[in-house]
Order: structure tokens, then sequence, then C-alpha cells
């Protein structure tokens, strides 16, 4: 929509507001999904909730706790309701509330992916600013980025372990602390750090590539702009242009996509924590899916889905503030 | 993040006409070959000859056999027939769904437009790995579940290129003159405006494809797959745990999965979409 056919709710409230409601829009979406497919479990949502092993008495206990003999429209507001305070339900392998067992969980979760998000943008968007190439002559670079971004996350974390952990012996293979170490203090956190590198690098390497493959071709088509002309015309160096012209101006699309990428991270992360046997949500959920846990299951993946969708809004709204012309415009 | 800033992020602001670089030909005929191994790939498995466990690549066994005696270049065909048939299932249906979404959105009325696109925003801001494991959880491991998650779950790219490019279209004169000669807006979508919306939809199958094998291999990987079909991910999973003294038993899988996502991604020649992979 050109600035001539702006909307009365154009502008800086009208963008928030926006985003929020598709933001609750999307997390509701999630919470149906997980609702229907409880629904739908075989054997009927009393087994789903208890697992396939329950007394009859049990899955009595169960209906008329949860009012599974209820109508559906009711049960469904009210699984909303729950979701809405915070109460995920219990997981019947743990004997424990779903919230605590992901609160107990998200640190190992963060402290994966928080690093490698950090270290995927950093040298993602520094490879970007070296080998854009506004006049496409080194194409075969895009090539190579978007063929290591299609190796399966498994696939280099396995090399990653062959090579730093089985073959060097840098790096443990597997785990997030020493059993038979003392714990506390900082020596503790050092080891974390420590046992954390692979799978972090593991994580972060296939979103790096990814990162570059987008920043490349944003930046080299900045650099095809006439403004940069005059940025070279009044003598700045090729690395300035590229850094504080080109760069700044692809910045608003790159967080868009690169914060849209944090639901695939999320992806990768279960694998990354099955493989390293870190004690994070993706193992949790994976453990837990092989048991028919399925009210831990649901309760993960409705809290991820609305961590991602958390995300989506607010890198939405960080690229409104890089670039004034999408509150200006948003429609 | 307005249109046209998203097409270029995808398709890294080039237009379509371009000429394709030497290396897609060498990408295209390592696809075909593999595509070609699906006829070759049959057999019926219970009339598999159990040899010895961990035999290296050999003489009757090209590429060695498994902890249980099993010959790995079936195991690795039989794997790469699931992943070729899930590419191909998730990116028709993504297609499918996603082309009818742009159409309607762009040749419909304002109102169709804006919930459909917003409709495909939601869609696409829900992680569809995640939502594999809760379905493979209340379901078990099935292919066709899988199929249908991750190609409901990424119609929204395709949506979004056949909008855009609708976008485009609809005010150009030969849509105004099939207009004027009474065309009806099933029949100018139809004939008019879906030949040239294909060229970036069709753009994007190499990323949805590629992306379904990730999916497909990562969720077998950490033991959530279909029990019933051989998987990459499960035969590199599996592998790995004998890799110091069986290491073709590794090798092989990542190899093939590799050799598959690694040509498709290539060919594709863009940056992936942010909503497609794991």
């Amino acid at each position: 929509m050109g600035p001539d056919a702006l909307p009365p709710w154009a502008g800086w409230p009208g963008l928030v507001l926006r985003r929020l409601a598709m933001g609750l829009l999307a997390v509701w979406v999630a919470a149906s999904l997980g609702f229907v497919l409880v629904q739908a479990a075989p054997g009927g949502p009393a087994v789903a909730l208890l697992g396939e092993h329950a007394a009859a008495g049990q899955l009595e206990e169960v209906t008329r706790a949860y009012g599974l003999d209820r109508p559906l429209a009711q049960q469904y507001l009210e699984w909303l309701g729950r979701l809405a305070r915070g109460d995920l339900g219990v997981s019947y392998r743990a004997q424990a509330p779903v919230a605590t067992l992901i609160a107990e969980r998200a640190p190992v979760t963060l402290a994966l992916m928080l690093p490698a998000l950090v270290l995927a943008s950093a040298a993602g968007i520094a490879l970007g600013l070296v080998a854009a190439d506004p006049r496409r002559r080194t194409r075969w670079v895009a090539g190579v980025l978007a063929g290591v971004h299609a190796v399966p996350s498994y696939a280099v974390a396995q090399v990653l372990v062959l090579v730093f952990a089985l073959g060097l012996g840098w790096f443990p293979v597997q785990g997030l602390v020493d059993a038979h170490a003392p714990g506390g203090g900082v020596a503790n956190l050092l080891e974390m750090a420590w046992r954390l590198t692979l799978p972090v690098l593991a994580l972060a390497v296939l979103q790096c590539a990814f990162v570059a493959l987008l920043a490349r071709a944003r930046i080299a088509e900045e650099l095809r702009q006439p403004y940069i002309a005059t940025a070279r015309a009044k003598g700045l160096s090729e690395g300035a242009v590229r850094r504080r012209h080109a760069l700044a101006n692809a910045a608003p699309p790159l967080v868009t996509l690169i914060g849209w990428r944090f639901g695939a991270i999320v992806g990768g992360s279960v694998v990354i924590e099955t493989l390293f046997a870190l004690p994070g949500l993706g193992r949790l959920a994976v453990s837990s899916a092989l048991a028919r846990d399925i009210p831990t299951v649901a309760g993960i993946v409705v809290v991820a889905c609305a961590v991602v969708v958390l995300v989506n809004t607010v890198v939405d709204l960080v690229a409104a503030v890089l670039d004034p012309r999408i509150a200006r415009t948003a429609a | 993040m307005r249109p046209r800033a998203l097409r270029d992020a995808v398709t890294g602001g080039r237009g379509a006409t371009r000429r394709a670089p030497p290396w897609r030909a060498a990408a295209l005929l390592v696809l075909v070959a593999l595509l070609a191994l699906w006829f070759v790939s049959g057999g019926d498995p219970s009339k598999r000859g159990m040899a010895a466990p961990f035999l290296p690549p050999g003489a009757g066994h090209p590429l060695g056999t498994d902890d249980l005696g099993r010959d790995l270049l079936l195991e690795v065909l039989r794997g790469l027939r699931t992943s070729l048939a899930v590419g191909v299932g998730v990116t028709t249906l993504a297609l499918a769904v996603g082309i009818a979404v742009g159409l309607a959105a762009g040749l419909g009325p304002p109102l169709a437009d804006e919930l459909l696109m917003r409709a495909a925003d939601i869609v696409a801001s829900l992680p569809t790995l995640v939502i594999a494991i809760l379905v493979a959880a209340v379901f078990g491991g099935s292919i066709t579940a899988l199929v249908l998650v991750l190609g409901l779950g990424r119609w929204p790219l395709v949506a979004r290129l056949v909008r855009v490019e609708v976008g485009s279209l609809r005010g150009r004169e030969f849509v105004l003159a099939a207009r004027a000669l009474g065309a009806t807006p099933w029949r100018i979508g139809r004939v008019h405006v879906l030949p040239h919306a294909l060229t970036p939809a069709l753009s994007a199958s190499g990323i949805l494809f590629g992306g379904a094998l990730v999916s497909e291999a990562a969720l077998a990987f950490v033991g959530l797959g279909d029990p019933s079909v051989t998987s990459l991910g499960q035969l590199a999973a599996n592998g790995f745990s004998f890799v110091a003294h069986a290491p073709w038993m590794w090798i092989a899988p990542v190899a093939a999965i590799v050799a598959l996502t690694v040509p498709v991604a290539m060919l594709a020649d863009r940056p992936p979409a942010p909503d497609s992979m794991a």
C-alpha cells in the first residue's frame, strides 16, 4: 500500500495493537490445536491425559475432575481458561504440574538457544557483509551457503562430536553436568559453558549459513542503490560503505527474517538436546512424546508456540523501530 | 513486513529471468540419479537375506551391513524412498493450498484478502516441527500425519509469493481485457493469472522439499518417526552409536541425506524460507 492511501489506523499505535492482536490469535490457534489433538487421541482424552495403563477408577476420576463428560464447547473454554491462568495440566509420568517441569527445563534450552542465536546472527551478518556482491560475480557463494544450510542439524552435530569430542577430546560427548564433580560456584558454570560449546556451535552453524545467505542478498541489493554511489563519492572506504550505509538499510528486513527463524531454532534445539543429552525442553518433549505423556507434550507445544509468536511480534516491532517507514505505512 | 521486501528477501532481489549457474546442472543430475533409485529400491524386506552383522563394505554388500546384518545399501535406499515420499507429499500439499489461497487473496474482495493473508501470517508463525512432535505423541509416528502437518503448516510461503505476483498482475491490460470480455473471476484466475503466478510458487518448491526432508529425518532421528518405514534420520542415529567400529553405518545414511538436501537447496539458489526448516 503506497503512502497516498494510508488507512486511518496507520502509525505506531495501530501497528502495536495489530501485531499484539495477531500474536494473541496465533497463540489461540496453537492452544486450540492442542485441545483438538488431545480430544482426537486414540482411546479418548482421558486415556490421553492418564496414559494407556491407567486403571478404570483413575479414568473415571480424571473424567470427573477435568469434566470430560461435559459438552465439548464447555471443555474447550475451560481448557483455554486453564492455559490463560498458566495451568498446563499434570504430567502423569512425572506426577508433577507441566508448568513446573517446563520452568525447570527452560533455562537449559535458553542457555543453548540464545548464545547460538547471537553467534549465528553476528557471524552470519559479518559473512554477509564480506560476501555481498552487487555485481553478482560470486553466485557460487550463495550456492555453498544454501548447501550448508540444507545439511540436517544432526549431521552437523555428529561431525562436531566426532572431530572435537571423540577425535581431539577437547569437549565431552554428552551431558550438561559432570556427575562426579562437586556442584556449585563459578567452576560449575564454567563447566556447563564448556559442555554447552559443541551443542551451541552445532545449532549455530546452520543458522549462521542462513543469516549469511539473507544478509548477503539484502546488502548486495542495497549496494546497488544510488545512495551508495554518493557514499563512495564522498570518499568512504568500502568497509564503511557496507557497514554504515548498506547494512543499516538492510537491517530491518534482516531482523524480521532472523526473528522468524526462531521457530526453526526451537525445532533444531529438539534434535541437538536429544543428541547431546541436555536436560532441556526439547528433550523433555521428545521423551514425553515417546512415553505418550500427552499433557506434557501439549504443554510444551503450546508454550513453544507462544514464545515463538512473542518473538516474532517483538521482532516485527523492532524492525519498525529500525525502519520508520514500516510503522508509517503499516496497514 | 512489506510484500515487496519479503519477495526480495526470498528471491535475493533478483527477477525471474536470469541464467542458471553451471553447478545447477550438476545438482539436477544428482537429483535425477537419486530419484531413479526409487525404482530400484524395491524388494520385499522379508526376502532380504540376513548376513553377518557389521560387515564392512565389500562384494555382495556395497555399503556393508548394519548391527542386525541387514544390507546397508538397501536400508539407505528405503530411507531415500521415505524422504522422497515425504518431500513430494509436503511440497504438493503446500503448493496446492498456497496457490489456492494466494489466488483467492489476490483476486477476491479486500476483506477476503486481509483475512486469508492474516491467516497465512498466523500459520507461518507456528513452529511446525514442534507441532509434529505433539501429533507424533498423540497418534504415534506416522508418515501420513507428518505430511499433513508439514504441508498444512508450510503453505503460507507459497501463498505470500503468489499473492505478491497476483497483486502486480491484477491491474495489467490482459486481465482488464479478459474482464471486459465478461470472464468470471474464476476464469481470470485459472486461465490468465495462474500461469504467471506459478513461477514464484514453484520457486518455493525446492525450499519446501528440502525442508520437509530435513524435518522428517530430524523426527526419525529423535525416535518419533514412523516405525513402519525406514528413515535416513533413524539410520543416522543408529549408525552413530556404532561409529567407532562400523563407521560405514553412520556415513552411508548421512551421505545419502546430504546428497539429497544439498543439491535441492543449491537448485533453489535463494535464501530458504524463514519458516521452512528445523
